[in-house]
Parts: structure tokens; sequence; C-alpha cells
């Protein structure tokens, strides 16, 4: 007995003494990972080829930003600072000291120059054409016809300019990329750099170390980062692909330190129960919205459509999908922007009654076989449901049984995300009635203008966003002025008032807004994410325990 | 036997051909495009209209096909519009681990399926039969994904033997490379199960239906007359003979294997061929789509063959001509 | 005893063809106990969506996902609604797309590959070659694309099983006639001069069909599994429509597998249960039709 406690103290002692050398070796952040969790990384990792969401968290935490926005979604300037000149069209923009590339180069306004003049190269491929098509001079350096780009002019090696066609104080979410090393990615023919685009380098606080397709990226600190301020404190980041399947345990294993799950009232459950993970939960810069082909002739008539809405119970739906992971939508503005109006919106709360009452208002009743009908037409329709996520289909399922009672005679077609754009958006314009309804997601920038969205007429192309075929003179108004207005005050107006018409006419629902759940480990001290900040914006201030 | 080896081969030109038309065609019927990626209200027609032009997709069907073609034969598959690399940069990388899977379960399904076959076939009716009948059966009649998470939540959730997701772990730093290799094994012991169950429990009755069939026959009641041992006549003479069907089995069971682990592939989160397939189909990534399906209809043709010439060599009585 | 057990041998000589395959078939307790289950799958799921006070569709979001109790013997789902009224609706849907997919193959691949085994020569080669192609078809994109051409009805997901199917049968059909024909007792067919009908209906389609049986077995239990694989990649059967294949989904969350478990296990014993009868049952055929097996 005495040898067995002799042993166990002994081992104890050991372990003790273990530990303490172990946790000697880890005191510094330097030897700390940070563990992501994504669903698909593709490996656009330059900057301005970066599509997907983990793509540009890559490219944000690789490359230097011109601008940056802080937590309320005003716009400042991050490595330059910046003045508007010209009636608003001129951004002169004069770059910090000291800017270096990982290799030790500096940074300099030929970079900047070299960045934007790639996206609007005849060659380039890339998401991003339009962050330049604004600029002077864009159609003549795109089309090849000049070798230079008149909107964009270095003045000196810290300043450059860029001058617009048009005033619009949405112009500045064109400085939203990520600033190239000319000497790195300076190209002959466009493969030359496309093959640069899984080894980004930049003058960002981290380097990729590893880059493994549908695998993970390995990502290391940038130790000499020329701002020392703000120079990261952990050693690297991790970024795994992981399947939906598996996060939860993912992270009660220890394997993740930082993910985003799918919002819903089961995983915000699971994650706040689980010891040692917080679940921040923000407001999502999007909506989901549900389309209605108003060109339809079951479908022209506003009151058709607001009765559809009475007849859906999307208190109930959002409760059963996300429960509290999500609200009722209401206008096509963010309920976090300045341009949300708080008054005067229709929430257009479950009501059959209402909804039987406008259906027969605008002359729909219900024929021998319960079906309504007006003018030998019945109320038969379709519903295009992409089974990419799930709530499409709840939602649609949840219609099909209410709407059913009302008299509607709902199909549900199946498809998947891409066949639902090409039958409404992307479909040519003869082949633009082939939907009734359709449901997406949306997500937003900062600034509210809703150009070429949803509800501009402009968009009602093929290729166009607006598949709701909806004209309203007035609205058409509001977002020209909206997009012209530089006074605040004004434009809240301006937006307030669009918001409310379209919320009266609903050529498009705003279905939801929805949360988003950032699952956070109590290791990871300093992460701080908000409707406009993603969690790399504020990657130097993390530390993980 | 020559001739028609020949014959057989020369027949797999218009038969491919006929399959790549095929499938050009289906991709050409497909709805959507890669240009339904695009969705961003700031991005005007006219920019996905450049776009689409960059990517070769306005040109008529029939000359991207016979470009594709052209290429193709100089061993230029193309670039993949969602990576924007080079597709045989893009598949390089999901061979390996695929091929790992995909050989990992037909291993398991034989050292597993045959034997278990034969002791079904050598004690038909037994309690043995039908015990590994029903648990062979248990593997295929429960839908791939649904066994999956269950193995998953008893394994590596509830008793932590395995990993959850990933082909590897980058954070492991392996002495050695066969450290490396057992590490992937580790990773890869679930996948492969899940994947290689269906095929063990088919291995099993392929075999107990083809040992039924020799036991039955008049050489083994010979070898049995000439009072040699059981164990001898089963093993020695049976087996030899019952193998034959089976083997020609295996070249069916890799393409198959390659395209069936989808399913596997996503739930374990490992990078393959089925994974990436099924995102090129859902971005509608044209030439990843037809590189990996020409693929796989050329294994699976050479396949067919190599299984037909076995089996002619193997049983004498069927003539071909 | 040795009488009776002498009277039983004879019995079995005097029995039809058919006759004695069912009378092996029913000394496999396994097959037999399969049948009887799935016969009762089978009732179940015409009966109860029929005696059920609750609909398949309708919604009912106060309720939702209890547990089960008297009034909800299975629980309510996400929307509220009946999960046993759902779960043998279900049933119905999947059970009956197995079996018309399940016929409709086997009726094409028996007359493709009877025609090709039968005939040979160039007709023989053209059938192959085709069979070839449609087995070596992106299997995926195959059913997005018809899928989206045709609508997502119940017929068009039938088709397109069935398209990607019949070769299997009709290689096998193929195979088996190729091989009859060289049996001494074709020949001497042939030698008699018996007309090309009677030799394919009197003499080889009743020694195919058994293969062809057996294969359907076993195909039932193939289109219920691949219908679950559709269902898992977004491709299955429309909502509200329940399938097995739909209904299991559920199970992907892990906190659904770990705190409802009245979500997944109906589904997952329906689709494992009745795709093993069907194994068994196959397997039961096979051993009693084949008549090499007799000991």
């Amino acid at each position: 007995m005495l040898k067995k406690a002799k042993r166990i103290v002994a081992l104890s002692l050991t372990l003790l003494m273990l530990l303490v050398v172990l946790s000697g070796c880890q005191g510094g952040q330097g030897d700390k990972i940070l563990l992501f969790g994504t669903t698909g990384i593709d490996g656009n990792f330059a900057s301005i080829m970066a599509s997907n969401v983990y793509d540009s968290y890559v490219a944000t935490l690789i490359f230097d930003f011109l601008i940056d926005n802080d937590a309320e979604g005003m716009y400042y300037g991050d490595i330059a600072s910046y003045e508007l000149s010209n009636g608003n069209r001129t951004y002169t923009f004069t770059l910090k000291d000291g800017i270096k590339f990982s290799d030790g180069q500096p940074l300099t306004s030929a970079d900047v120059a070299f960045t934007y003049k790639t996206i609007g190269h005849p060659d380039y491929n890339g998401p991003r054409a339009y962050a330049v098509a604004g600029l002077v001079g864009y159609a003549d350096y795109n089309s090849g016809a000049s070798s230079d780009f008149a909107g964009i002019k270095v003045i000196d090696e810290k300043t450059i300019a860029f001058t617009f066609e048009e005033a619009s104080p949405a112009n500045i979410e064109t400085f939203l990329y990520g600033i190239m090393p000319e000497h790195y990615y300076g190209f002959n023919t466009w493969s030359e750099f496309l093959a640069l685009n899984e080894k980004p380098m930049g003058s960002g606080k981290f380097i990729l170390e590893e880059y493994r397709p549908m695998e993970f990226v390995r990502l290391a600190a940038n130790t000499d980062y020329w701002d020392r301020s703000k120079r990261v404190k952990i050693g690297g980041i991790l970024m795994s692909e992981v399947p939906e399947e598996s996060l939860l345990d993912a992270f009660a294993t220890g394997a993740l330190h930082v993910a985003q799950p799918q919002s819903n009232q089961d995983n915000v459950n699971a994650y706040r129960d689980m010891d040692g993970v917080t679940p921040q939960i923000i407001l999502g810069n999007g909506y989901t919205f549900l389309c209605f082909n108003t060109l339809q002739p079951t479908l022209n008539d506003a009151r058709v459509r607001q009765a559809l809405m009475y007849g859906v119970d999307r208190v109930a739906f959002i409760e059963a999908v996300y429960g509290d992971m999500a609200t009722v939508g209401l206008a096509p503005i963010s309920p976090a922007s300045w341009a949300f109006p708080d008054s005067g919106i229709n929430d257009y709360a479950f009501d059959m009654d209402k909804a039987a009452a406008l259906f027969a208002e605008a002359g729909w009743v219900k024929g021998s076989d319960g079906i309504l009908e007006k003018d030998g037409v019945k109320m038969s329709i379709n519903w295009l449901v992409y089974t990419d996520v799930a709530w499409p289909g709840r939602l649609a399922e949840m219609a099909y049984d209410s709407w059913g009672q009302l008299g509607v005679d709902l199909k549900i077609e199946l498809m998947d995300f891409n066949t639902v754009a090409a039958r409404t958006m992307d479909a040519p314009m003869d082949e633009k009635m082939n939907f009734d309804l359709y449901t997406m997601g949306f997500s937003l920038s900062i600034d509210p203008d809703p150009t070429g969205a949803l509800f501009d007429y402009d968009a009602y192309t093929e290729g166009g966003f607006n598949a709701s075929g909806y004209y309203n003179a007035r609205s058409q108004e509001l977002i020209t002025l909206g997009k012209q207005e530089f006074d605040q005050g004004r434009r809240t107006e301006i937006y307030h008032e669009w918001a409310r018409l379209m919320n009266e006419e609903l050529p498009t629902v705003i279905v939801a807004y929805r949360n988003e759940i950032w699952a956070v480990s109590d290791n990871v001290k300093g992460m701080n994410i908000s409707t406009y900040q993603t969690w790399v914006q504020n990657i130097h201030e993390i530390t993980i325990d | 036997m020559r001739a028609y080896i020949i014959r057989r081969i020369l027949q797999i030109i218009p038969v491919f051909l006929g399959i790549l038309i095929i499938l050009f065609m289906i991709i050409e019927l497909s709805p959507g495009g890669p240009m339904g990626n695009y969705i961003d209200p700031k991005m005007r027609p006219e920019m996905k209209e450049a776009l689409a032009e960059k990517f070769g997709l306005n040109d008529p069907p029939v000359t991207r096909f016979f470009k594709w073609i052209g290429a193709t034969l100089q061993g230029d598959l193309g670039q993949s519009i969602k990576f924007l690399k080079p597709v045989t940069e893009v598949l390089r990388p999901m061979i390996g681990p695929s091929l790992a899977l995909s050989s990992l379960s037909l291993l398991l399904a034989m050292l597993v399926g045959i034997p278990a076959g034969i002791v079904s076939a050598t004690k038909q009716y037994t309690l043995a039969d039908n015990s590994l009948t029903v648990f062979s059966l248990i593997g295929i009649s429960m839908p791939s994904f649904f066994f999956a998470l269950l193995l998953l939540k008893f394994f590596s959730v509830d008793l932590g033997l395995f990993p959850l997701f990933g082909l590897r772990n980058p954070l492991y730093n392996a002495p050695n490379i066969f450290a490396q290799m057992g590490h992937m094994l580790w990773h890869l012991a679930l996948p492969t199960v899940v994947l290689g169950l269906g095929s063990t429990a088919t291995f099993m009755r392929y075999t107990r239906s083809s040992m039924l069939e020799v036991i039955r026959s008049d050489y083994i009641r010979t070898a049995r007359a000439k009072g040699l041992a059981e164990k001898v006549v089963i093993y020695r003479h049976a087996f030899r003979n019952a193998v034959i069907p089976i083997i020609t089995l295996l070249g069916f069971w890799i393409p198959a294997l390659l395209s069936g682990a989808v399913i596997t592939e996503s739930i374990f989160g490992l990078p393959g061929l089925g994974k990436i397939s099924v995102e090129a189909v859902m971005y509608r990534d044209y030439p990843i789509i037809l590189a990996i399906n020409a693929m796989l209809a050329m294994l699976t043709l050479l396949s067919t063959i190599i299984a037909d010439i076995l089996y002619a060599a193997a049983d004498p009585r069927i003539k071909y001509n | 005893m040795d009488t009776v057990k002498t009277k039983k041998v004879r019995d079995v000589r005097e029995l039809s063809y058919w006759g004695s395959v069912f009378y092996r078939l029913r000394k496999n307790k396994m097959a037999m106990v399969s049948i009887v289950v799935l016969a009762l799958i089978v009732l179940a799921c015409v009966l109860v969506p029929m005696l059920s006070p609750y609909s398949y569709f309708v919604t009912n979001t106060d309720n939702k996902q209890m547990p089960p109790s008297v009034e909800h013997p299975l629980g309510t789902d996400d929307l509220g609604r009946d999960l046993l009224t759902r779960f043998f609706y279900a049933g119905r849907i999947s059970l009956g797309i197995a079996l018309i997919v399940v016929v409709l193959e086997c009726i094409v691949g028996v007359i493709m590959g009877g025609v090709a085994g039968y005939y040979g020569g160039l007709v023989d080669a053209a059938i192959m070659r085709l069979c070839e192609m449609f087995m070596s078809f992106p299997f995926l994109m195959f059913v997005i694309t018809v899928r989206a051409l045709f609508g997502n009805s119940l017929v068009v997901l039938v088709a397109v099983l069935v398209l990607l199917t019949w070769p299997s049968v009709a290689r096998i059909v193929r195979g088996q006639i190729l091989a009859l024909r060289e049996q001494e007792y074709m020949q001497a067919c042939e030698a008699l001069g018996i007309s090309d009908f009677r030799r394919i209906f009197r003499h080889l389609l009743p020694n195919v069909l058994a293969y062809v049986i057996v294969y359907a077995t076993l195909g039932m239990a193939s289109v219920i599994l691949t219908e679950t694989a559709l269902s898992f990649l977004g491709l299955g059967v429309a909502p509200p429509t329940p399938t097995w294949g739909t209904l299991i989904q559920e199970a992907r969350s892990r906190i659904v597998l770990v705190q409802r478990w009245w979500y997944w296990i109906p589904p997952g014993l329906g689709i494992s249960v009745s795709v093993m009868c069907f194994n068994l049952i196959g397997d039961g055929l096979r051993d009693a039709l084949d008549p090499k097996m007799k000991r």
C-alpha cells in the first residue's frame, strides 16, 4: 500500500514539473494558433479575385486596405487618409509612412494604382469589375483603347487620386480591395497573374503558410508588420473545412475556437449550454426575401400580394426555423442602418380574414374546385425553392397549408440555387414569365443604395437582379435621388419614403432579418464581431489563453 | 480471343465519343450556368456578359464541343471557372485521397466479405450463415449518411477514438513518413468503414453464391470422395474456382467507389473527386464536370471490358464471336 | 417417420416449377419473416394515413417539436405536424416509387436484354454499347438536368431512376440468355425446329425471369436508398410530400440526433428494415429459384 502511495506521489510530482515546463514554453502568444472552422475555401486569395466569404477573410488577413469601417459602419482611412474634392467626384488618398509588404518592399501609390488598374484590365476575369466601372476612363482602359486609366492618377509616391464620373456617397465602397504589390503580381499575360492567385503576398498582418484545397489554409503572423500598434499577438490562424454536421462536436472537443454555425434556435441553445464556448449573436447585414413576379395576371395586383403576405404566418415560420435568431422583415434596408425607417411600416401580421377580404376586394372568388378565380384565371402559382439551405422549403410548406385554405393552388418546385437564378434573374426577357414566386437570401453592403438590386426597374433585364418586373416611377426617382444626396439627413428621408412605398406595394417581400451566431471559445479573448465588422478586422486585438 | 479483345478495345472509341456527346448535351441542356453564381446587384448584366465571353461561354455549343475535344486530345482540360486554375491542377490533389479511400474500402470489403462469404456458404442455413447475412445487410440497409452520422456520434464524439473530420490535422508534426501515414489512416478509418460496408456485403453475397455453386459441382464431389479433408476441399479446390467471378467484380468496383464517395466525403470533410464533382455541378463549372465525368466514363468502360475478358478467360463455355 | 419423409420428397417433385420455388422459399425462415414484416409495413402505410385524424401537410406551429404523447405517438416536427401520419404517408411514397421504378426498369431491361441476347450480332453490340453509355452517365448532373427540364414531379423522378437503372437488368438478362443458348436443350430446340416465339416464351423467359425477380427484389432496396441519397443532395421529392428519405435528413443535425430521437428513428427503421427485408427476400428467392442449389 505504502509503495503504491509513494509511486502516485512521484508520478504526480513528475506531472506537475512537466506542466510547469510546458506552461513555461507557452507563456507567449507567439505559438498560439487560432482554429477557425470554414465550409468552403476556393483559393481565390488575390484581394481583387476573392468572391466567397472565406476567401475574403483570407484576403483581408493578408492584404492592407485604403479604408476600413468602424462598428457603426462609418468608413475611415486605414493605411491612407483621404479627401473628397471636385464636386465630391475625386478621392485623393495620402498613404501613411513606412508601409511595407511582407517581403520588405515599400508599398507606394504605384501599387495602389496597379491594384485598381488590374481590376479594370481587359483580361480581368474576377467578380469585381463594378468597383472601378464608375471611374473616369474605365471604358477606354477596359476595352484596350487606352493604356492609361484616366480616372486613376498617381500624384507622387504617397499620393493618388481617383475620379468618378458621377458623385455618390456609395463610391467610397470602391476602396474595399486590398493593395497588391506590383513587383510581385505584375504580369504580361493574365495566366501569370492567376498563377499567383493561390500564393498571395501583401502588406497585411498575416502571411500565407500553406494551402491545401478542400482541407485548410494556414496563416502565420507577419511578425514584421509595419504598424507596430496593430501587430497581431497570436502566432497564426488555421482555417479548416469542417462539415456542418460535425461543427458542434468540433467545439466540444476543442478542435475549434471560432466558427459561424447556421442560425437557428437549436444551435444557439447548444452553444449556450456548452462549457467553454460563448455564442456571440449579432444582427446580420442582410435579409431573406420572397419575390413576386408582378407581371403575372395572378400577381399584378398589390392587394393580392398583400393578401398572400397576410395569409402566411411569418412569425410562426421564424419561430420554427430560426427561433430567436431572426425577426420579421419589414423594409429592404437593414435595421442596423441609419436609413432604416422606424415607423410607418406594415408588418403584415398573420390574419386570414384580412387576407380573404383582400382577395375578395381584388375580385378573386373561389370557384367550384375551391381555387380562387378571376376573369377565368385561376390563382395557381409556382414557387421555385432551392434546397441548398432549408428555410425556403419550410416557408413554402407553411404557405402551402395556409394559402391552400384561402384557395391558392401552390406548386412547390425543388431545384438547386443555380437553377433558381437561371429561371428568375438570369432568364432571358422572353422567358421571364416561367415563375411566380422565388425566395433567396441577400446580403447588403454598408451603404443602403439599392441601385441595381431587387426593386430597381433598370435591373429588370437578362442577368439583372430584379426579377419582379415591377415598375413605379416614384420609386425609381427616389433611388436616383438617394444615391446622389450627400446630406445624411435628407438622404435618410429619401430612403424612409422609399422603404414605405415598397412595403405598401410589395413587389418583393422582406421575409426576415437573420441574426448570425458566432461560436467563440472562451479561450479566445478580444473577439469583437458586429453587424458591420467581421472577426478579421479586429484580429490584432485577439489573444488566446 | 485476341481478335475479341482488339475488337472490344476498338469499340471503346465510338462508345466513348457517344458518351462525350451525351455528356456535353446534358450540360448544355442543364438549367443555369456559371454566370448564375455572380449574384451581386452591383454586377451589371454587361459585366456578366463580358465575363461569360472570357470564359468562352458565348460560343455556340458545337464550337465549344470541338474546341474542348481538340484541347483534351492535346492534354489540356481547360480552366476551372470556379477555381480559376487549370482543371488538372484542381483535380490533382483530389485524386490521391479518393484513390486511398476507395482502395482501402475495397481492401476492407475483400478481407471481410470473401471469408465471410465462404463461411456462410459452407455452413448454409446455419446460425452462422444467418447471422453473417443479417450483419452484412445491416450495413447496406442504412442510408450511408445516416450510418456515417451514427459512427461519428459513437466513435468520435462519445468515445473520442477517431477524429471528427478531415484527412489530417495540419498542426500534427509527424516525426517520419510512417507516422504521417498512420495519422492519415487513422483519419480515414471511419470513412473507409462507411464506404466499404456496402461493398463488403456485396462481396460476401457474391462469394457465398459462387461458392455454393462450386461446392455442388462434380469435381468437388470427387475430391470429397477421394477422402480429402473438408478444409482442403474448400480452400484448395472450391475457393480457387469460386473466386474467379469475384475478381471480375473488382473491375467495376473502383469507378463505382470513386463516384460513390460523394456523401462519405462530405460528411467526413475529406477532399476528393466525389465532393469536388458535386461542387462543380452546383457551380456549373463545366470544364471540371466534363473532365471528371469523362475520366469516370473511361474507367467504367475499361473495367467493363476487363471484366468481360476475364469472364471469357475463366469460363471457356462462353463463346465470343 | 420414414414414410413421411419420402412422401414430402415426392410432393416436391410433383410440384410445378413455381410451386417448388415457393416450397423451397418457405423453408427459408428469414425470407418468410421478411415477407410478413414487409406486408405489415405496407398495410400500415396504406391504412394509417387513412385512419389518422391528422393531415401530412397541415402545420400547427403552437404544437411543434412535441415528444411522443398519446395524441401524437411519434411526436410532431418543426412545423407541428404529426410525425406518425407523416411517417406512414412517407412510406407510401417511398415504397411506391421503389415499386414503380423496379417494375418499369425490369420491363425495359428484359426487352432490351432479351433482344440483345437472343438475336446477338449487331443488335447485341448496339444495345450493349447503349447500356455502357447509360451506365457511364454523370448521375448527379443527369438528375439535375432532367428534373429542371421536365419539372420535379414524382413521374420525372421515377423516369430518371428507370433510365439510369435499366442497363443493369438488360446486362443480366442478356448474359443469362447467352449462357442458356449454349446449353444442350436449347441446341436441341433449334435442331427440332421449334419456333422463335415458343423458344423465347416457353424455354428462355422462365429461366431468365428467376434472375430478374431476384434482381427486382434487391432493386427495391437500392431504389429506396437512392431516393434517400437524392434527398441528401436536395434533389428528392418536393415538400410538403414526405418520403422516408426526406424525413431522415433531420438526423443530420447532431442536436436532433441526440435530443429528438422521434424525428429520425422511425424513418431510419423504416428504411433499414424494409431494405433489409427486400434483400433477405431477394437472397431467399435466389436460393429457391436456382435448381442447382437443391440438395
